[in-house]
């Protein structure tokens, strides 16, 4: 196409795969280093500069996204790579870019909602998410454990350290809970990761460690049936591995009933801290099983695809029952969380291309719909300082913009036509209605309840007599006291927050096939098992 | 041409429904009206081409709008936009089109000062695209983009922002209901997906007769009949209609007469054959159709309001038509089409006909006369056809109800016909002051109707004496239009007798009712006092609707949030966490820092992997 030759054109230097995937991860580290380092004392510096790198990095993001070729080899090594540790660097496929561009859009939206001013220490803030979006591009790009892990680490210390420093009255107590809760999960995937490496070293016979994700996909496997004495090892481990890491994941996911950890964590972090939490974060899960899980034990994950899909089932409808009597609407929006991952799971688990497809865009559209109505909630806080809905009335006609844009996002995160929600809802419906009947009508009734619940929130909050709520918190200052402090309806920056999400959301839904396209071979190298339907059903 | 002109039937609203809603929202309130009086007079323009195109073809139109998704893999899913309109969707979207249209221009004539006007306009321009999408779909994914297009339109016109508790009560009940119904038509679409590999409708149905019938399948036809209740307001989902249909006038007369109603009965005769393969399926529909006509014509009888009314009168309509759907046969899908233009007429006369002026009160008189079954009217031919179809049914050895059932069956139909003649007469004359003691004040019907929308409501009122007549006995048309093979529906002297006493009846209890004012019908109406509630707005709101669904839905919130609180954080995960503090005392040390605690965990790590390498066997 015209637009990706000029691009390549126009970037000579960094027109390699490998070279802009390191432009992606180093970036926000770049930026954290440099916020730190010049913003010190100086929160509009930090500021500016958190957004000069977020907007690198979403423009290196958009490039890659660009560039990739869906049917190119996936894999990418970087010129330096001499040691096992870091051969090869990275790894690019129609699954991650996606997340790439996710994990950009929504770091944008992150800095450019939180007021400046707001803060103390806004250097080390900003710092820290540009830190967080380092460490969740480094383990989306991964192509080898070692870099999956240090990622993984480097995200979640990031996160434990924003909920900590700046969440709300409860952050420390949420702190840690989501630290020892996470720390459970990749404890118990970094047991599963160590024996993989550790059975690929004995049963290959060779010197060296492979830490290679797509080798030891590719080479596991062989090896168990090369001679009967790897077989008969492999048959006894591989199960211990799959639990460790299935479990491990299903932390992240977070697959009920591990997702108490979620509502804490969520409810007691800032604004960009739950942004990134419930938008990107949490897809680590799923992407980790879609990354290793399925590719290694697609037989295990079709035998026990029901460990998977009831849990999954009972999240789907438990999520959006705890939303349903929240009137925080933080807190209802973390619940919705659960159920929409739960979501994804079931479509997932469905092990066919259309629930698998359907899944990946799950993820993608609810990480952008609920990043708006984080960015809504947010706004609202910032005036009022209360995010009980009880409290608010009839705002649709002093804010129009902010009502409008709400309503978008939960337009998609209840399925309307137009926008992502709807394709990733019907197409995780299809697949998962070849397994059984039963897990499209819990989705569904899930549906249903996410529709009343909304339905109820919206006309409460937006609809009705004005009632603007009084102001009685103690971290609240007069505007005029406050730098940037918001007061009417949605301002330029909040605007330029939202606006990006909410164009991705109506492309999404109006032209899925280019998610589809960049995704269907990536998916059908997932779904190697010729019988995989089959079983499945 | 012809390509051209289908996919003008919805291009033209929707353009017209975006420049509305464009100039509207910059404050352009005169240049929206005129788009909605450009859209609505082009609608109605198209809406006649579509019926000249479609006579000029045998073969049904088909215009392939390119590929929109498409899932590669073992089974594939391949989702091709395209437009398909054979004589019957043909008939359906000229009905929609041409009344629909002509409700618009009566809403876009209107000397309103309400500064909202503009965006109802196009709520019903976008309602109009909606419904015509949907019966031009060839696809079941286009035909729940449709659902969902029809749904958010829905309950614009029901209330949108308003800030009338009741009216967002209304809101709610239709995005609910009409959720359920999507809700079916998805289920619908992902079992008939699982079963057959194709999402086409054509090929499912016509397959549907060669294969086996799964528990898949039962709970497919399941959701089409879940999603075609709801659209038509049928028992049990009736409770939005009523509601939504007191916004206003306009809002009523696009609601009942060419809304979601319209797809339903598209809905129904699209999976006609399909649904005839599923044991007792079409019973049902004919079964809550009978039942439907009945209990609606009662509560319409009994409604104190002119709006509600009106609602219960097309529910008992609709109802009746659904009766014909579900004798299976082609007559009785014929006799439904027969009917549908003339309910759909009558009733936006009836609903925008509100009585101001000495025109409304006639056209309104013409409507309910051209409706209920006066003899040689519309609605009398009509009524007639389907009265017999039930009849006939009851007589078929291939019914799939007993005769005694069919009997039933047409008694309360005969017995809807009666009461809905009862409801509309009882209206005639009315003055506005009549119901105006709870009634919201409604900005567009408080002003004096201007000469368009009088020359609206004579046209449609001249429709509605006459197309019954001149597309049935008169010219036969309509059999000719539809698919070959369509019977014209013989109807017996003996039920024209029927139609003619019932509506006959109808009318002169009305009078009686008038003259003995509401004492009366009060002392008629008391034993069946717990049936009259149905039609109340308290039904389903305090009672049913809070005892039945939100109190056990709320309960279960709560239960959840306990088990959420206590039995998986406190009890399940706390005694997990409590773990290294019981049996690992002597690590105390090491677990009083975060980070002492990650390199413990590491460290457990590690002796994982190794007990269970050792367990494994120690390596191969």
């Amino acid at each position: 196409m015209v637009w990706r030759r000029a691009l390549i054109w126009a970037l000579p230097e960094v027109s390699s795969m490998s070279n802009m995937v390191a432009v992606v991860v180093f970036a926000p580290l770049a930026g954290a280093v440099a916020v730190l380092l010049c913003g010190a004392g100086r929160p509009r510096a930090a500021r500016r500069m958190a957004i000069a790198f977020a907007v690198a990095t979403l423009l290196a993001a958009v490039g890659v996204a660009v560039t990739f070729a869906p049917q190119s080899a996936q894999e990418t090594t970087a010129a330096s790579s001499a040691s096992f540790i870091t051969s090869p660097a990275w790894q690019v496929d129609g699954i991650n870019v996606w997340l790439f561009l996710l994990s950009a859009l929504l770091t944008h939206s992150a800095i450019l909602i939180t007021p400046g001013g707001a803060t103390s220490r806004n250097d080390l803030f900003f710092a820290l998410i540009m830190l967080l979006t380092a460490g969740l591009m480094g383990l989306f790009a991964a192509g080898n454990l070692v870099w999956l892990f240090v990622g993984w680490e480097v995200s979640r210390l990031a996160l434990y350290f924003l909920i900590g420093g700046w969440g709300g009255t409860d952050r420390r107590q949420a702190a840690i809970k989501f630290f020892l809760f996470t720390l459970v999960g990749s404890g118990l995937v970094f047991v599963g990761c160590g024996l993989l490496v550790l059975s690929h070293y004995w049963m290959s016979g060779s010197s060296e460690l492979t830490l290679n994700i797509s080798r030891l996909i590719e080479e596991l496997p062989q090896l168990a049936a090369a001679n009967s004495e790897n077989d008969r090892y492999w048959a006894g481990v591989r199960p211990w591995v799959f639990a460790a890491i299935g479990l491990g994941f299903a932390i992240h996911v977070p697959l009920f009933p591990l997702h108490t950890w979620l509502q804490d964590a969520a409810v007691e972090s800032p604004t960009a801290g739950m942004l990134l939490l419930c938008g990107v974060w949490l897809k680590i899960g799923v992407y980790g099983w879609l990354r290793l899980l399925l590719p290694l034990f697609p037989e295990l994950c079709a035998d026990f695809a029901g460990y998977f899909l009831y849990p999954a089932a009972i999240g789907a409808v438990y999520g959006v029952m705890l939303g349903l009597v929240q009137d925080d609407m933080k807190r209802m929006a973390a619940n919705l969380t659960v159920s929409y991952a739960s979501l994804s799971v079931l479509g997932l688990f469905s092990l066919t291309s259309v629930g698998i497809e359907g899944g990946l865009l799950s993820l993608c559209s609810h990480g952008l719909s609920m990043g708006v109505l984080v960015c809504v909630t947010g706004a609202l806080f910032d005036r009022y300082r209360t995010r009980e809905a009880e409290a608010y009335s009839g705002l649709a006609g002093r804010f129009p913009r902010l009502t409008a844009v709400t309503f978008i996002g939960v337009a998609s995160l209840i399925a309307l036509p137009a926008t992502s929600g709807f394709v990733a809802t019907v197409l995780v419906m299809l697949g998962i209605g070849q397994v059984h009947p039963g897990f499209v009508i819990t989705g569904l009734a899930a549906l249903l309840l996410t529709v009343w619940c909304f339905a109820r929130v919206m006309q409460r909050v937006f609809w009705g007599t004005l009632r603007e709520p009084v102001i009685n918190h103690p971290s609240w200052k007069p505007p005029r006291q406050t730098e940037d402090a918001p007061s009417g309806d949605l301002n330029l920056r909040e605007v330029a927050a939202v606006v990006p999400l909410i164009l991705a959301i109506l492309c999404l839904g109006l032209a899925p096939q280019v998610f589809i396209g960049h995704t269907e071979t990536s998916v059908a190298r997932i779904i190697v098992v010729p019988d995989a339907d089959e079983a499945a059903r | 041409m012809n390509s051209a002109v289908v996919l003008a039937t919805f291009l033209v609203p929707l353009a017209a429904c975006a420049i509305g809603w464009l100039c509207g929202g910059l404050k352009l309130r005169r240049l929206s009206t005129a788009a909605a009086l450009f859209g609505g007079s082009a609608t109605v323009v198209v809406g006649a081409m579509m019926l000249v195109v479609a006579a000029g073809r045998s073969a049904p139109l088909s215009v392939a709008l390119g590929t929109w998704l498409f899932v590669p893999g073992r089974s594939s899913l391949d989702v091709t936009l395209s437009v398909v309109v054979d004589h019957r969707s043909a008939w359906l979207i000229a009905i929609v089109t041409i009344v629909a249209g002509l409700v618009v221009l009566h809403a876009a004539a209107a000397r309103t000062t309400a500064e909202t006007s503009w965006r109802e306009n196009c709520w019903l321009l976008l309602l109009i695209a909606a419904t015509v999408w949907f019966l031009s779909c060839g696809n079941l994914l286009q035909l729940l983009i449709a659902w969902q297009g029809m749904s958010v339109a829905s309950c614009g016109l029901a209330g949108g922002a308003s800030d009338d508790l009741r009216r967002r009560m209304a809101v709610r009940k239709t995005a609910l209901v009409l959720a359920v119904g999507g809700c079916g038509l998805l289920a619908a679409a992902c079992e008939l997906w699982s079963s057959t590999g194709s999402l086409d409708i054509a090929a499912i149905v016509a397959g549907s007769s060669a294969r086996e019938i799964t528990s898949g399948d039962t709970l497919a036809a399941f959701g089409i009949l879940v999603a075609a209740i709801a659209a038509c307001a049928q028992v049990p989902l009736f409770i939005w209609l009523p509601d939504a249909s007191e916004e206003s006038s306009s809002a009523a007369a696009t609601l009942q007469c060419v809304g979601s109603g319209v797809a339903g009965i598209h809905l129904l005769m699209l999976f006609q054959s399909y649904l005839a393969h599923m044991p007792g399926f079409l019973s049902t529909v004919a079964l809550v159709g009978g039942a439907t006509a009945l209990a609606g014509g009662w509560i319409a009888v009994n409604q104190m309001r002119r709006a509600r009314r009106l609602a219960f009168i097309t529910i008992a309509h609709v109802g009746l038509m659904w009766l014909a759907l579900g004798t299976g046969t082609v007559a009785g899908a014929y006799a439904a089409s027969w009917h549908l233009p003339v309910h759909a007429a009558g009733m936006s006369v009836a609903c925008l006909a509100v009585g101001r002026t000495r025109v409304e009160k006639t056209a309104y008189a013409a409507a309910a006369a051209g409706l209920c079954g006066v003899p040689l009217l519309s609605g009398f031919w009509s009524l007639s056809a389907i009265l017999a179809v039930v009849r006939e049914a009851g007589t078929s050895s291939a019914a799939m109800l007993s005769p005694t059932t069919w009997t039933v069956l047409f008694w309360c139909a005969a017995g809807a016909i009666l009461l809905t003649a009862c409801g509309l007469f009882g209206l005639i004359g009315k003055p506005r002051s009549w119901d105006s003691e709870n009634h919201h004040s409604d900005a567009q019907t408080t002003a004096l109707p201007t000469w368009l929308q009088n020359a609206v409501l004579m046209l449609l009122a001249v429709m509605v004496m006459a197309v019954g007549a001149v597309i049935g006995p008169m010219t036969g048309w309509l059999a000719e239009f539809l698919p070959p093979g369509t019977p014209a529906v013989p109807i017996a002297g003996d039920v024209q007798i029927i139609v003619a006493a019932a509506a006959l009846v109808g009318g002169l209890s009305a009078w009686l009712f008038r003259m003995a004012g509401g004492a009366f019908l009060e002392k008629v109406t008391r034993p069946l006092q717990p049936l009259c509630t149905l039609g109340r707005r308290e039904f389903f709101l305090p009672d049913y609707f809070f005892l039945g669904l939100a109190l056990p839905l709320r309960a279960g919130s709560l239960l959840c949030r306990f088990v959420d609180w206590f039995l998986i954080d406190r009890i399940l995960i706390g005694t997990f966490a409590r773990l290294p503090l019981k049996f690992a005392k002597t690590a105390q040390p090491l677990q009083n820092g975060l980070i002492q605690f990650y390199a413990l965990m590491i460290v457990a790590a590690a002796a994982m992997i190794l007990a269970v390498v050792q367990w494994s066997g120690g390596g191969p």
